[in-house]
């Protein structure tokens, strides 16, 4: 069994995280409780393709010429997988999937490998000055950025190696390097395949024998390009640097974050500790790079697989122990803290245990419990117990080759993340909380600590002199712009707000909504015994509805039982033609249940559907509060509107997309498509497009954008003036694609539409995932959250983008660092001045119809998000065309 | 998020074809990089090498044009009488290529159809998969779990592969003799055939069914009937109708007890409902409940999903007019203009066409509405003009003037 060794060499795990909660993957890595209305803390992966992927500080002028005379050396593919390297290489992916062409093979011939980036600021005109707005007043704000300066204007200089023969082994690649230190010194950063050096190796191709064990291997290295220390091509060394040096500090990396077992909080409570640790990376932002860091947690049982095991043997006592334990323990992920690396337990092999051999990978037989102690030091205790089998995490493009599995004995693999039993658990829960949230004021100040403790760091300071490099002390700060309240318009009346609560039903409860629907026929589905609860709800919403200019006859009462069938035929029964809308008051939140209704009424039956957790009305306390958000709910689903903004643009038209994605189980992806189709925003078309699994990228988007505009010309009698696009889940490496299929798909159809008549177009990529936080310093020094509406444009942008960010909504006090999201123009036809699109987005966040309050993206984006998420996890079918005007996916 | 699957060109394909082959000649590849200096010549070559070996992933071009002549539809009595069986085998998900064992075989369903006569029998088994390869229980776990959830050990319901074989075989085909065709949809066509050449091999019975698809089969028979070919987009939407999802007597008892969707039998009845739904009214059968479960509908005349040209006066005289079918089948209408390219068949000829003009604010609302369900509306219109409940007079000469 050579799968531990393998799994040394190239087994991590590469998948890209998705941005949907569907995936059970999602809640691994990071099971840490999440701070409400804040994204879970974005991957490093994320970071490394923002920080390298569409960096080029200096695109504008002449890029770095090589040296004179040297061949332009081609064949450096992504690292070959050695430990150190396996990050970069996912970007590195995604700036080779940027160019449409994907460069994985290690000897991919004919093609210059480097960084990608996409510079979509030099086509926009109009911001080619200055990307800055002026609007809003100003405040002082604190990032959690720290300035890497660069001291020197020294080159680096980059080298492609080969091995000969090839060595796969990453460890033992490094290994033959270090053998060499005489001729490359102490200073070099290896990512597996090529090499940064300070300086040069005189020749632009030098070859040198490397003997480890008395192996000798022909090692030549050839020059790449020679680099700038501010270059993006660095950035991946970097990174890697920085991994070492906070190795070096006791961090340990474990995913894509650095913990520090050493100063993990125990809860001998609830059998858990926590491992604190950090987000870290460089990225190249407008005043140069700079290290961004975050605070993580990582969450892990006490207990082993071996615990388990052994736990649920005793308690069964029979037969179907092994049966119980499978199902317990078969799906689940374990870390083995020898080599901090996490597994997905995928078989249990009851016939083999720690006393078994397996084979090395040069080919002598050892047993588990000897193996472990050569190379961990770590004793296998126990001799009794199964073996847990794996198959690791392969790249995609070796997925289907055979692999030996990796086997791990059960005493060593510690459980992660929470069980359902334990999520329920109030109290450990609060306990967790309290640890793991924090304040700005205590994230700013843990941060600090980090970033001293790097800069007191002897070595840590070694190192980046060596590199010409210095962190500078504290913070970056510089200030931001708050935008101008938003003003509300409901019914007649225009609506005031706390802006800094942003959230305004409490101000709009007693205001007619802007355009009300009636409803007269509808039906209430209850279950047994729940005839009393839907009789309330009834008399709930009609005596909350008045006040919102809704009228609310009586609903037809009808009892099914918990089934899907059941449901259907009570509909089969009793919906008619007139029927507006059907309530189900269910009793569980069991989701087949879910699905089956919802596929029902959304594809074959076409009327609007409210599903209602017979919990949620069980609340003691709030039934009014309730019954009104469910009014609101259903008004919106039957065509109604709620309020409108004053957008400021006339005869424009938004579109919001964004895709979901059911990798785990293979699933078609789904684009959803929204399009508002009046001025005012208050009605959306929607459709929804099935992809393959995995793509992002929208194709078909034609069908969409024509129905859209036939929707908005039959309503409006003229086509929109301006058309505004907000896309959400789209990375940096991305960008390319989406400019050459998804902008140029809608610019060249809008062309054919408006008859050659100038099309204005503005395409806006929206970011939630991002590490950058902002924090305000109030009274007394403490640093909190900035207000709703806060812009920040500069220093932390990029040169070669048209970006920013905004912090919309709003977190409660004491809750968390709000995060703020990011937004680049890449297209814009229409020629928005830096203030103009700041507002409108900022405008945008107050019209999501299912929360009266600010969002975190534009409403479009989330309309879109909404849909696609309805369709990818419950209907996995287009819905029927005749709901495509109603909002029926909130 | 971004998609990483990158894109390969065919060379790649080749090659990583190629590599068991050079494995066995003792070659050290182990990945498709390692196999490219060895497989350039043979790529060179012209095409003689069959790049499609059976069980690969091209299961459909070889069984078009669908052999019919065995059926005999010669005429639309015979066509009508015909008997097809309809089956389906679900496995515990698809483990990889490399695998020796690709599927895990646990619940077949199977039907017996003919036109005239509707569902005229019924089989249904739980299978015993087997045991589990090593490594794969989480794999499968998570297969099951997100479809038919059939536990994957320890199912008392489960028979043995050979017995479930032999008892299908019964099922088909009880008098010795010719061995009647069978159909499943395209889809499911590799894994339903790899299933039962793994189950034959573990019972030692040996008798090769043919197995066809649905889709060629619906093709068939239009071109039986109509001389035309309809388009494949067209029948694939056909079959794809969710509106029987729940509709009882469709599942086996143990997913309808359990509120499960995903059932073999289901599949094949929900089968012999879209072929019936679509096709039976073409040659003016009477549908029965042995076509569709009408008796779900019986109850309610009322429902009737909101549709634009619902609206028009007339079609709901005629809706009230005839309550039982015109509601069934205005929703199975509402289930076609769901697809974007739900093509007619054109040119088609139905009897009942005829070119004057009528209503024009119907035509113009008509051609308001994207070009493919007013395509489908033509052709609903004179499926009901067709079906022995409504009575010609009602106006749907005005719709078949677009045609």
């Amino acid at each position: 069994m050579t799968g531990r060794a393998r799994v040394h060499a190239r087994g991590r795990r590469r998948d890209t995280p998705s941005s949907e909660p569907a995936q059970p993957e999602a809640t691994r890595g990071c099971p840490v409780p999440r701070v409400p209305r804040t994204d879970p803390p974005l991957s490093f992966a994320d970071l490394v393709r923002r920080g390298t992927a569409a960096q080029q500080p200096h695109q504008i002028q002449p890029r770095l010429q090589p040296l004179t005379g040297v061949r332009h050396v081609s064949g450096a593919g992504p690292p070959a997988g050695a430990e150190a390297t396996s990050q970069p290489s996912e970007e590195h992916q995604l700036a080779s999937g940027s160019q449409g062409s994907l460069l994985r093979k290690k000897t991919d011939v004919g093609r210059d490998y480097r960084d990608f980036v996409v510079n979509t600021r030099q086509n926009l005109v109009h911001v080619r000055e200055s990307t800055k707005g002026t609007q809003g007043s100003p405040v002082m704000l604190f990032s959690n950025h720290v300035r890497l300066k660069s001291c020197s204007q020294r080159h680096l200089y980059k080298y492609n190696v080969t091995y000969t023969p090839d060595i796969e082994d990453g460890r033992k690649r490094e290994a033959f390097l270090s053998e060499l230190e005489k001729l490359l010194g102490n200073r070099c950063v290896y990512d597996g395949n090529s090499l940064l050096l300070p300086h040069s190796l005189g020749e632009t191709k030098k070859e040198v024998v490397s003997k480890l064990k008395n192996e000798p291997v022909k090692i030549t290295f050839e020059l790449s390009r020679e680099l700038q220390t501010t270059s993006p091509d660095c950035l991946r060394y970097y990174n890697i640097l920085f991994k070492k040096m906070l190795e070096k500090m006791d961090l340990n990396q474990i995913g894509r974050n650095y913990y520090n077992k050493n100063k993990k909080a125990e809860f001998n409570e609830h059998r858990l500790e926590i491992w604190p640790g950090y987000v870290t990376s460089i990225l190249p932002c407008e005043i140069g790079l700079t290290l961004c860091a975050d605070v993580s947690h990582k969450l892990l049982r006490m207990e082993t697989a071996y615990d388990l095991i052994s736990h649920t043997r005793e308690e069964a006592r029979g037969e179907d122990a092994k049966e119980k334990i499978l199902r317990k323990l078969v799906g689940s992920s374990v870390l083995t803290k020898y080599n901090n690396r996490t597994y997905r337990v995928d078989d249990i092999i009851w016939e083999m245990s720690p006393s078994s051999t397996f084979t090395k990978s040069d080919g002598s037989e050892i047993s588990f419990v000897d193996y472990y102690k050569e190379r961990y030091g770590t004793v296998v205790t126990t001799l009794n117990q199964p073996l847990l089998i794996t198959k690791g995490k392969w790249k995609k493009s070796r997925q289907d080759t055979t692999h030996q599995p990796i086997m791990l004995v059960p005493e060593l693999c510690h459980l992660t993340g929470l069980t359902d039993d334990m999520r329920k658990d109030y109290r450990m829960m609060r306990d967790l909380c309290t640890h793991t949230r924090m304040d700005p004021e205590r994230r700013q100040r843990k941060l600090l600590t980090f970033v001293d403790a790097l800069r007191k760091n002897n070595t840590v300071q070694k190192e980046l002199r060596d590199w010409n490099l210095e962190l500078e002390a504290g913070f970056l700060s510089f200030s931001g712009r708050t935008l101008q309240d938003v003003r509300i318009h409901q019914g007649r009346r225009m609506v005031r707000f706390d802006n800094h609560k942003a959230d305004w039903s409490k101000n709009t409860r007693e205001v007619p909504l802007l355009r009300a629907v009636s409803l007269d026929h509808w039906l209430i589905v209850y279950t047994k015994g729940n005839y009393g609860t839907a009789l309330t709800l009834q008399q709930n919403l009609q005596k909350v509805t008045p006040k919102m200019g809704v009228t609310v006859r009586n609903a037809k009462l009808l009892e099914a039982d918990d089934t899907v069938q059941s449901y259907i035929r009570t509909l089969e029964k009793h919906a008619s033609q007139n029927t507006q809308m059907v309530l189900f008051l269910l009793p569980t939140d069991n989701k087949e249940i879910y699905d089956g209704i919802k596929r029902y009424l959304c594809i074959n039956y076409p009327i609007p559907s409210q599903c209602v957790l017979k919990r949620t009305l069980d609340r003691p306390k709030t039934p009014v509060t309730i019954a009104t958000k469910i009014a609101l709910q259903m008004n919106c689903k039957l065509g109604g509107a709620l309020w409108k903004v004053d957008i400021g643009l006339q005869n424009a038209m938004f579109i919001g997309i964004d895709c979901f994605h059911d990798i785990e189980r293979r699933r078609k992806s789904v684009a959803g498509f929204v399009a508002s189709i009046d001025p005012d925003l208050t009605r959306w078309f929607s459709q929804c497009i099935i992809q393959q699994s995995g793509q992002e990228l929208v194709k078909g988007l034609t069908t969409c954008l024509y129905t859209a505009l036939k929707l908005w010309y039959e309503q409006n009698s003229s086509l929109p003036r301006s058309i505004i696009v907000y896309r959400d889940g789209v990375g940096d490496g991305q960008l390319q694609a989406l400019i050459d299929q998804e902008v140029k798909q809608m610019e060249s159809y809008l062309e054919n539409a408006y008859r050659g008549q100038k099309v204005r177009l503005t395409f806006i990529v929206v970011k939630k995932r991002i590490n950058t936080r902002f924090f305000i310093e109030k009274d007394g020094g403490r640093l909190n959250n900035p207000s709703p509406g806060t812009v920040i444009d500069l220093k932390v942008t990029r040169t070669e983008w048209y970006d920013f960010f905004i912090v919309s909504q709003s977190v409660r006090e004491g809750t968390g660092a709000v995060s703020p999201t990011h937004y680049n123009v890449i297209h814009d036809t229409l020629q928005l001045s830096p203030d103009a699109v700041q507002g409108l987005t900022y405008k945008l966040c107050h019209m999501y119809y299912n929360f009266s309050g600010i969002i975190r993206v534009p409403a479009p984006c989330h309309y879109a998000h909404k849909l696609a998420y309805l369709v990818g996890q419950s209907l996995h079918q287009q819905p029927h065309e005749s709901l495509s005007k109603s909002l029926f996916y909130l | 998020m971004p998609n990483r699957r990158a894109s390969r060109n065919a060379y790649y394909f080749f090659v990583r074809e190629k590599i068991p082959e050079l494995r066995r000649r003792g070659l050290p590849v182990a990945r498709v990089a390692d196999a490219i200096p060895y497989c350039s010549a043979d790529w060179a070559k012209p095409v003689c090498t069959p790049l499609r070996k059976p069980g690969m992933l091209v299961p459909k071009q070889n069984v078009s044009p669908p052999d019919l002549s065995g059926l005999s539809l010669k005429s639309d009595q015979a066509l009508l009488g015909g008997i097809f069986y309809f089956l389906n085998i679900f496995s515990h998900g698809e483990l990889p290529p490399h695998c020796e064992q690709r599927f895990l075989p646990c619940e077949i369903g199977c039907v017996k159809y003919s036109l005239q006569e509707g569902i005229m029998a019924d089989f249904h088994s739980f299978i015993n998969p087997g045991e589990i390869p090593r490594g794969f229980r989480f794999h499968c776990q998570a297969a099951s779990d997100s479809s038919h959830k059939i536990p994957i050990s320890h199912f008392e319901s489960g028979h043995d592969q050979a017995t479930v074989l032999q008892n299908l075989y019964r099922f088909i085909h009880p008098n010795p003799g010719n061995w009647p065709p069978i159909y499943c949809k395209s889809d499911d066509r590799a894994r339903v055939n790899w299933c039962l050449k793994h189950m034959a091999q573990s019972s030692e019975i040996r008798q090769d069914l043919v197995l066809l698809t649905v889709e060629d089969l619906v093709v068939g028979i239009y071109q039986q009937k109509f001389l035309k070919e309809p388009s494949k987009t067209w029948v694939r939407s056909l079959l794809e109708v969710a509106m029987w999802d729940y509709s009882s007597n469709t599942r086996c008892k143990w997913h309808e007890e359990n509120d499960i969707l995903f059932c073999a039998l289901a599949v094949c009845k929900k089968i012999a409902y879209c072929v019936s739904n679509s096709l039976a009214t073409l040659f003016e059968i009477q549908l029965t409940e042995a076509h569709v479960p009408l008796q779900d509908y019986e109850a309610s005349n009322s429902v009737t999903p909101k549709m634009v040209v619902l609206d028009a006066g007339r079609y709901q005289k005629l809706r009230v007019e005839s309550p039982g079918f015109s509601h069934f089948s205005s929703s199975n209408q509402e289930q076609r203009s769901n697809t974007p390219t739900g093509d007619y068949p054109s040119g088609v000829k139905i009897s009942g066409q005829n070119s004057s003009v009528r209503g024009r604010g119907i035509t113009r609302l008509l051609e308001s509405i994207s070009n493919s369900s007013s395509n489908i509306h033509k052709f609903f219109n004179c499926e009901t003009s067709v079906s022995p409940y409504t009575s010609p007079k009602h106006g749907y000469k005005s719709f078949s003037s677009l045609s």
